[in-house]
This record gives C-alpha cells, structure tokens and sequence, in this order.
C-alpha cells in the first residue's frame, strides 16, 4: 500500500514525457560530468591519421589532428555545459528577482527595471556575450557574467509581464493588508502564478544558453584549443562531416539529446502539492 | 404538455418550448430536462434560480442553441408555430436575429471589441433585410429607443469607449434592431450599477410595451424579476419547480424551494428581519438524485420524494408546480425573526465607545499622464464618522462614490492625503505595512470579489493558516488544529483545507476569505460587498454567519454595499455616501424609517425590491 502511494507521489511531480525528458538530461549531464574521468585515451594525443574512421580503440574514428574522437567527445561537455548552467541559474535567479520587484513595485522602480532590460534586450545575444568576451577575456566567471547578462533582461520581460497579470488581484491587497513583508507577497504569492511562464521560458532558455556557449566557443571565443569542447568539435570537424562524420556525431547528438530533453522535462513538470493535499489523499 | 391545464397553444403563444432536454454529449449528466414554458405575444417570462440551476441552458436552448460539450437531447421549441430545432443550420441562422435575439450576460464579452458601434448595427439589418433604404433611419430609431445618442459620433464609437449601462444597451439595441417578436435576455442587470440597472430596466420595461416584444428574462434577482416580469419560472437542479403569474408566484409561493429563496432576499421595504439561509448545497448536474433535486435539503422530505420527479401538479389554474407535499408545507406558518438592534433604542446618552473614528477624510486616485500634467481625482471628499464597538456600519452609495475607498483607507490599502483615522484610541498610518503588529492583525479586510480573493495557487488550508504564522499567535505544532477550528467556525468541512480555489463554490470561497480574516483574531471586520456576487440562498447564509461571529466573537463590521435589503437586515448603523461625500448617516431605523436626504430617498426608490406584500411579508 505505502510503496504504491510513494510511488504515485513520486510520478506526481513529472507527467510521462516529462520522465523521458528528465532522463534524456540527466544521462547527457552524466556523461558530459563523468566522461573527463573515464576517456580510454589522452584526448589530446595524436594517435592516428587525421579523420581516420573508426577502428579498434577508437570507437568514433579520429579527429583533425588525429585525436581519439571518443575520447574527446567523453573530456569536451563537461565545461561548456557548467558554463551554461551557472550563466542559466545566476541570470534566471536575478531576473525572477527584479521581474518579481518590477512587478510588485511599479513605479518609478518598475520604469527603470523595464527600460534598462528593453535596452540589453536590444543587443543580439551573441553580439553582447561576444562584445564582453572580447573585453574581458574568456575565463570561466567571465562566460558566466556574459552568459548572465544576457538571460537577465530576458526573463525579468517574462516575470514582469506574468505578475503583473496577478499584481491587482485581491489576494495580493489583502496580504499587504495583513501587513506581509515585500518578500512574502513576491515570492509566496505572486510567483507561484509566475511559475508556469517561467518554467516554459525555461525550457526554451537552457537549450538556448547551452547553444550560446557553444556557438562561442564554435567561433574560437569560448573555450580555448587544444582543450577538447564540443562547440569547438563541431567547428574543427565539420570539413571531413561526409568523410568521417563519427568525428562531429557525438556533440551534436548529446547537444539535441539534451535540448530535447530539457523541454520535455519542463513541459512535463507538475509541481509539488501542498501537505494538506497530501493529508487528504 | 401544456403549461397552463388548459391547453395554451393558441396562435398568441409565440414560443412554446416543449419537454426540452439538454444533456452531454456523452449523455453521462443531463443539465436540464422536461422544461414546458409557453411565452404569450408582449409577455415577459422571467427565469429565477440559483447559479448551476440550468436557467441560462434553458435561455439558450430557446434559441436552439447548445453549449460546447452538450446538446439538446429531447423536446421541442416552436417559434410562430415553426419547430426550430428541426430547421437547418442555416435557416436557424436566418432565423437568430431576425425572429429571436439574445441579449448576453456580459456586454463586456458579448460585443465585438474592435467593431463600431454604428457598423455592428448596420450589420445586423443588412445580414437580415433587403430593405437597404431605411436603414440609417432604422438605426436611429433603435437608438433613440434603447436611450442612447443617436449622432454619427456616436455610431463611430467602440465598445471600449462606452460605460457598462451604454453597453449593455448597445447590447439590447442589436438585438432590437431588426424588431424580431421574442428576445431573450440573461442577466443584462447584472454587474451594473444600482441606478444604472434601474435605468435600464426602465428602457426595457418601456420597449417591451411599445414594441409588443415578447420577453424571457433570465436572473438570479429576485427583485429584478418581480418588477419587470408578467410570469415567472423557478428553476433548481434543471428542472422547472414552480411556475405562475408572477403576482401569483411571489405572494403566495407553494414550493419549498420557492418560499426558501424568497424567505433569504434580505429587504429593504419592510421591517428588518434576519434573511433565512437554505440549509445545505445547490445541486450540480452530475450528482442528481433521483428524486426531486431539493428533497436532500426541503424540510418537508418524505420517502416518496426519492422515488421519481414529482409530476406537475396545478392548485389553480395556470399555477403550476412539481412538489408532492406542498399541502405539508402550506399549513406550516413561517415566522421571520425581526432584527432588534440595540442601537435602536439606544439615543445620544448612551453609553458609546468608539472602536474607529475617521475625521476629515480625502483620498484621491492621481492620474498622472506625461505631457498632461498630474490630474487629480478626488474619490472621498472630507468623510467622516463613528464606529461603535460590536455594532455594523454600513456605507451604502452607487459606485464611484468612494465607498470601497474608503474601506480601502481603514484597511491600510490606499494612502489618504488628508484626515486622521483613529482605531482604539490610536492615530492609524496610511500603509499598512507602516502599522504596528497589534493593529495589523486586529484590522482585517474581506474583500469584495471571491473569484481573486484567494490564492488560486494556494490550498484553502494554506491560505487560512498564513495569519497564524505571520503574526505568530499559534505555535507552530498547533496550527493544523486551529485551520480545522476555523473552517468548522465558517461552516466548512475539514476536508476543504486540501482545495484548491478553483474547486469551491461562490459561497464557500467566500467562507474561506472570512476564515482566513478570523485567522488573525481581529477586532474590526471590513467586508467590502461581500455578499453582492452570491446567489440569494448563498447570501443569506453568509448574512447569518456574519452576525453570528459578530455576536459570539463581539467583533465590529464595516459593511460596505450597493444592497439596502442587506444593509437593513444587517447593519446597525448607515452612512450614505455620493460622489464622495457623505450625505447622510444614522441608525439603520432612522434611515430606512425616515431619509431625510433626496439622494437617499431616491436610492431606495431605484432599486428594484420585492413588495411588502410578498411572502413571507414583515415580520411582526
């Protein structure tokens, strides 16, 4: 009895295809994680002939220079998708903040929050990660703040506009009747209306900044050779893509793998339920 | 069947519908079933009944048409004699307009945004006559009928640019427009102001006469009803209960659930008596029992109202109804209980402490546009009053008149640019959030509209129980205890702590928005038009609750309302309130006994009540 209650609980927060979605991440982040610590050669030695195919030892062929392609795939997610990750979560968790702020507060507070996003909103991504890249350098924290600065604007619009839908509603007055701290009615009671925009926002922006990441370092601004990367992969092989197109195969399907996967996931996500929900059934 | 016993389908009746069923389209519930109304050329039929009681279905039905998801499953409407539910799509179409118009519920949805006013009208005729030289004339004329301006500007406007009454009236002209011999209306009232509805009932009450149009007019107002309608139709649970001349039906009804909804319409004309609530829940169209759907709640049940729906029966002639023991409930005398205030006896040498004392009261909306400069809108003009310890103030006027704004100040939601409010004693800041602790929590507000009040997010547990954590008045181990305290002190099932908004009833969020005010322990309830989106039967339940904690709980209200049947029946004390100022205060009794003000004399003329003579009639 208590297990299959446990278990419905457990599928509760994912539908079905939210499961699959969240698997298809996790097993990309996974390898992306542990694959620097388990490659069978050093990616960075010349072991064969330049993009020659697949053999014994090297499962995907070779690459440019003749590198293992496998183990290059294994060693090359792990820091572009940190990267993207913390530029995600850091520029997500500001601009929920100040889209909430904006929301709530209106005014003078709201004008300001809304046309400085409109004006960073105005530079194309790339263009402004690029821009600070080039001034500062293509260190870790860097990639970060660049990656940061460009989600920031971008879901404080979102949060902005979907609070601003609840902002008026008598629950909200009747909290700052109650007296209720700023924090409270912003994170307690308007987010919780805000979370489904959010959450589809999410899932169109993590696949985004992972690409923005990787795209940088496609344009050799990201992370710098012979560090094995698969932005940089790509962009080294994509010459030989009819010859020996093992070399290129892999970033490019654990990137989809994980783009999909991610959408899915947070399509598929249903939410906590609240323990006097839980009381009942 | 006929309606009447005598049969009625001479060529006056212009609709007659017959047995109409209308059920899912899986056929798994049935929304309303065997309805017969015959609707006689320049009668008005109104249909009364709690919300979820198939009226509006019924309405639509009468145009042959179905909801999404359902379908007109049995029975039959004759318009002129013709069977319009065996017609095609598109001689129904033909028909629909020209020989059979609806007015919407909401003229906010039920015209086209982007459309002008002038264009939609001409449409109307040019989808439905060929006649194209008298149309301008005819535009003219159905405007100046429904009394709106008749100019091209006028014509050119957008619904936007139209205040609710010109609105609903635009409404009504398009259905008018190509003089079909029926209109049906749902609700057009509702929504809009006091005088504004009066108005407005005026208008239809006039073109109804001129015309000779025929009228069913869907309400949940009783009052409504009374004063515009010929006949009238009760409806509970998707079945007609009672039907008769009105005169008939509201002076001496025979079902229960007609003497229920009538014994809970709080009045303003007669004596002040405590509305009586009708015990338990409307029901819904999937869990109908088998029987009369209002045996589980009647109190005049017997097994054999189980077994089937009672047949019509007529105890006079064109009085129709569907109750097996209504003799039962006939003998059965009902005494309303008179509310005695003891502000009523008490005069000017009384002992008095003021829990709340406004003096000189301005607020104003400032609308600052960029290049206009700052516009400055007064909404309450130098207000003043008392509120006595354990009584109920009411602040009745129209809206506009600042009334919720000033709610609003009391409750620490709008900043008043002058005057001093003085709660217990102490000067009260204009943010609430600027308040001590103390007096935060011992001032609560219920707010007006029960579909936003509660966190749509949030469990009714959840949101009763947040008072308790932020002002820390239950440890923390104690307060699942104390929500199920408090949804038992509002009447509510333990089991509701787990629902979500969206899965309660009108009434019952409503509980829970005063539940949650409770939570605090408050000394000074405001109660911004509580009442004034429930059904009539919900209503009164909440009047009774109300009193009830004020009398256990020695809690003081401020009531602010639009209603003076529920302001006699409720508060003990009045202030009346216009374009922002107060013109008048005094007891309940001085008020409604004796106005001294026109504009007060005048609201109570405006509004259309039930007539003292109608049952259950003054209390002793």
């Amino acid at each position: 009895m208590s297990s299959t209650r446990k278990k419905q609980r457990f599928r509760s927060y994912f539908s079905v295809t939210g499961w699959i979605g969240l698997s298809m991440t996790l097993s990309v982040l996974l390898i992306a994680l542990i694959g620097p610590l388990v490659t069978p050669q050093n990616p960075d030695d010349l072991l064969g002939l330049p993009f020659g195919v697949s053999q014994p030892g090297a499962l995907f062929g070779f690459d440019s220079y003749g590198r293992d392609s496998f183990s290059r795939f294994l060693a090359g997610g792990r820091y572009s998708l940190v990267v993207a990750i913390i530029g995600y979560l850091v520029g997500a968790s500001l601009g929920l903040t100040l889209g909430l702020l904006a929301a709530y507060s209106r005014g003078w507070v709201d004008a300001a929050l809304a046309w400085t996003s409109e004006v960073l909103i105005g530079f194309p991504a790339l263009v402004l990660m690029l821009l600070l890249v080039a001034g500062l350098g293509t260190s870790f924290w860097v990639l970060v703040v660049a990656l940061a600065s460009v989600n920031v604007p971008r879901i404080l619009r979102i949060v902005r506009a979907s609070g601003r839908e609840v902002r008026d509603a008598a629950y909200v007055e009747v909290a700052e009747a109650r007296g209720e701290p700023r924090r409270y009615i912003m994170f307690k009671e308007i987010f919780p209306s805000v979370l489904p925009a959010f959450l589809v926002d999410a899932g169109v922006r993590i696949p985004a900044s992972i690409l923005l990441v990787a795209s940088l370092s496609f344009l050799g601004l990201g992370i710098q050779p012979p560090a094995s990367d698969w932005g940089l992969i790509i962009s080294e092989n994509r010459v030989a893509l009819t010859v020996q197109p093992l070399a290129v195969m892999g970033p490019i399907v654990a990137l989809a793998l994980l783009m999909i996967g991610v959408n899915l996931a947070l399509d598929g996500f249903k939410g906590n339920k609240s323990s006097y929900r839980r009381d009942i059934s | 069947m006929p309606v009447t016993q005598h049969s009625a389908t001479g060529n006056s009746n212009l609709l007659v519908a017959n047995q109409l069923q209308v059920q899912g389209n899986d056929g798994t519930f049935t929304i309303i079933e065997g309805v017969d109304l015959v609707i006689p050329k320049g009668r008005t039929l109104g249909i009364v009944g709690e919300s979820g009681s198939g009226k509006t279905t019924v309405a639509m039905g009468l145009l042959g048409f179905s909801r999404e998801g359902t379908r007109i499953s049995a029975g039959s409407v004759s318009l002129n004699g013709e069977n319009i539910l065996s017609l095609s799509p598109a001689d129904l179409r033909a028909r629909r307009g020209r020989d059979i118009s609806y007015v919407p519920q909401d003229p906010s949805t039920g015209l086209h945004p982007g459309i002008r006013i002038g264009v939609a009208l001409r449409e109307m005729l040019s989808v439905h006559t060929n006649n194209v030289e008298n149309i301008d004339a005819r535009i003219e004329q159905v405007l100046r009928e429904t009394q709106l301006p008749t100019d091209a500007e006028f014509q050119r406007r957008y619904p936007f640019e139209l205040s609710g009454g010109q609105q609903q009236r635009v409404a009504i002209a398009l259905a008018l427009v190509c003089r079909p011999s029926v209109i049906i209306m749902d609700e057009p009232t509702t929504g809009l102001d006091v005088t504004t509805q009066a108005r407005l009932i005026e208008v239809i009450r006039d073109l109804v006469r001129v015309n000779g149009t025929s009228l069913v007019y869907v309400s949940h107002d009783l009052g409504v009803v009374r004063s515009l309608a010929d006949d009238v139709a009760v409806m509970y649970g998707g079945r007609i209960v009672e039907q008769g001349p009105v005169d008939e039906v509201f002076m001496n009804p025979m079902h229960p659930y007609t003497r229920g909804l009538l014994e809970a319409v709080p009045r303003a004309l007669t004596k002040a008596f405590k509305p009586r609530a009708i015990a338990g829940d409307a029901v819904e169209p999937w869990d109908w029992p088998t029987g009369c759907p209002f045996a589980p709640r009647c109190s005049h049940h017997s097994p054999e109202c189980d077994v089937s729906m009672p047949a019509p029966v007529w105890p006079k002639e064109s009085h129709m109804l569907r109750c097996i023991n209504f003799e039962n409930a006939l003998k059965q005398k009902t005494t309303l209980e008179p509310v005695e205030r003891k502000n009523d006896h008490l005069d000017a040498g009384g002992q008095k402490e003021n829990v709340l004392t406004i003096n000189n009261l301005h607020a104003n909306y400032s609308r600052s546009k960029l290049l206009k400069g700052k516009k400055i809108v007064d909404a309450v003009n130098d207000v003043s009053f008392d509120v006595e310890a354990g009584s109920c103030l009411a602040i009745v006027g129209e809206s506009g008149s600042g009334k919720s704004t000033t709610l609003r100040c009391i409750a620490g939601l709008h900043e008043p640019r002058l005057g001093v409010m003085e709660f217990k004693g102490e000067v009260l800041a204009g943010r609430a959030r600027q308040r001590h602790g103390d007096i935060r929590r011992l001032v609560q507000i219920v707010p007006q509209n029960p579909d936003s009040s509660l966190n749509p997010k949030m469990t009714v547990g959840e949101i009763i129980e947040r008072p308790l954590a932020l002002y820390s008045r239950v440890p923390k181990e104690a307060r699942h205890q104390r929500v199920l305290e408090l949804l038992e002190l509002v009447h509510l099932r333990p089991a509701m702590g787990a629902r979500y908004a969206s899965e309660l009833s009108g009434g019952e969020k409503q509980r829970v928005a005063i539940a949650r005010a409770l939570a605090a322990e408050p000394s000074l309830l405001l109660c911004d038009e509580v009442v004034s989106a429930l059904d009539v039967a919900v209503q009164a339940s909440i009047l009774e609750l109300l009193e009830e904690l004020r009398n256990d709980l020695g809690m003081t209200l401020v009531f602010v309302t639009h209603d003076l049947g529920v302001v006699r029946s409720i508060a003990s004390q009045v202030v009346v309130m216009k374009n922002g100022q107060v013109v008048e205060t005094g007891t309940t009794k001085e008020i409604f006994e004796n106005p001294r003000d026109t504009y007060t004399q005048e609201l109570l003329g405006a509004i259309p009540h039930l007539r003292p003579t109608d049952y259950p009639g003054a209390p002793e």
